[in-house]
């Protein structure tokens, strides 16, 4: 067995690399200033893709704007869509998307849904299932806190269906993928890190090849697993949080109970109180971010609970 | 035979004890004692159950129980829960829940306009942008293999 110091060394190392791997993907591909976009016309009549730069965009474009890894103030008109990826969008006041709205991996400031005519997409934030519900409905900032709270718990049934049906399949591997979480949380953690990064750079690789055919099954493909991995992964950790909170120490405590016992029920209460703080505005967000990563890392690290190695060539005598 | 022989065989001394009090006394003793223990209650707990009954439980003991009576409710709650919010909110709860499910699972047309439209932004970069990309690529997975190589724990303490 590796001393205690080597130990503790070896794992700041792992640490830090992971760390250093998700800031070279997901910092600033250039160090250059705000993009404004205009020209001797007054309106842009191509399609506008912006990479790793922020963007002001002043000027009406007739087309779509696509933006990867940079920031957008929009004060015009886009008759197109509008994605954002790794980045966040302001609405100025002059702002009007007459296409979707698309806001991945970052924040949507001054959203109207008036000024938006077509669909709003933007996950992580309730308010992307408000934007159409808010024409329909009542004003106030009340309004927007229930309706707010009511697309939490919407989401979080759809997550409870996911999670009996998931359990009631394959209870075993679900517990075995828990107990790992609980014994090795932080190697699962650094685990999930890299394999979202990794994950995200393969998506990269593929975009590469979609022009070529093969580029959008390659992705559909990913995306699935991704989200697999994803699902899985969270059932795990709601599994290993009611477990810690709830579970049962021993046969007496066990004896005793009628209704806190069972994988199923675990996994119930786990999901419950993450789902409780996901409603806490910004902490809860983060919280629910951190848990996905270590579902990500548990579900890879344990082969989705099957104790497999992912690679025999490889494995540790 | 010895006291001590006795002691050390006890099963080949029988016609030990009908020969020495003291270790007749002392068998006594000790079979006593054996009903003692059997015995012996802490409260109205039999001992014996009760220092197993507190012993740590294994992963798989109870984890086979599907308490329904629990579950229906608790889901069930989640969802009126939902459908009276969206009602105070003024909207119609079921187009409500549409709406809310529709960011976690967006449409298709939505997700391959994504694609091709990032396709199309990552062909303006710069030349040195796409062997960053190639680089990280390759250290990412060679960490994430690193990582992978790792035995898992859970409860198999060999593992150690």
């Amino acid at each position: 067995m590796a001393p205690l110091a080597d130990r503790s060394s070896f794992r700041f190392l792992i640490a830090a690399a992971s760390l250093l791997a998700v800031f070279l993907v997901f910092s600033p591909v250039s160090a250059g200033g705000k993009e404004i976009v205009h020209g001797s016309a007054a309106q842009a009549s191509e399609d506008v893709f912006i990479l790793g730069r922020d963007v002001t965009i002043s000027q009406e474009v007739l087309k779509d704007v696509m933006v990867v890894g940079g920031s957008v103030r929009l004060d015009s008109r886009v008759k197109g869509d509008v994605v954002v990826l790794g980045g966040n969008l302001e609405m100025g006041t002059a702002a009007r998307i007459e296409g979707d709205l698309v806001c991945l991996g970052g924040q949507i400031e001054g959203l109207d849904a008036t000024r938006v005519a077509g669909e709003v997409f933007a996950p992580g934030e309730s308010r992307t299932a408000l934007a159409p519900l808010t024409r329909n409905s009542r004003s106030g900032v009340l309004n927007a806190s229930l309706l707010s709270a009511a697309v939490s718990l919407t989401l979080l049934f759809v997550w409870l269906i996911a999670a009996i049906l998931l359990t009631s399949i394959s209870p075993r591997e679900i517990r075995t993928s828990s107990l790992e979480l609980r014994a090795s949380l932080f190697h699962t953690t650094m685990l999930g890190l890299v394999t979202f990064t990794s994950l995200v750079l393969t998506a990269v690789i593929f975009s590469y090849m979609v022009p070529y055919g093969v580029g959008i099954p390659l992705l559909a493909i990913l995306g699935m697993f991704g989200f697999v991995a994803k699902v899985y992964g969270m059932v795990a950790v709601f599994h290993a949080v009611g477990t810690a909170l709830a579970g049962a120490r021993n046969a007496d405590q066990l004896a005793s109970r009628r209704f806190l016992r069972g994988d199923l029920t675990m996994v119930m209460v786990g999901l419950l109180v993450l789902g409780a703080l996901r409603l806490i505005p910004v902490v809860g967000q983060f919280l629910w971010m951190i848990a996905s990563l270590v579902a990500l890392g548990v579900a890879i690290g344990t082969g989705f609970g099957r104790r497999e190695p992912w690679f025999l060539a490889l494995a540790k005598a | 035979m010895t006291c001590e022989q006795f002691a050390a065989n006890p099963s080949e001394g029988a016609g030990h004890l009908e020969q020495c009090a003291d270790c007749r006394k002392l068998v006594g003793e000790l079979e006593q004692l054996d009903r003692k223990i059997a015995a012996a209650t802490v409260g109205e707990t039999n001992l014996a159950a009760s220092i197993g009954g507190r012993l740590p439980l294994a992963p798989w003991e109870g984890a086979g129980d599907r308490p329904w009576r629990f579950l229906v409710p608790a889901a069930l709650l989640v969802i009126a829960l939902a459908a009276l919010l969206f009602a105070l909110g003024g909207v119609s709860p079921l187009q409500g829940m549409m709406s809310s499910t529709r960011v976690a699972f967006p449409p298709l047309e939505l997700i391959l306009k994504i694609v091709r439209g990032f396709s199309s932004t990552l062909a303006t970069g710069s030349m040195s942008f796409h062997l960053t990309v190639i680089v990280l690529t390759i250290s990412l997975y060679s960490l994430l293999a690193f990582l992978l190589r790792r035995r898992l724990r859970g409860y198999d303490g060999a593992s150690r």
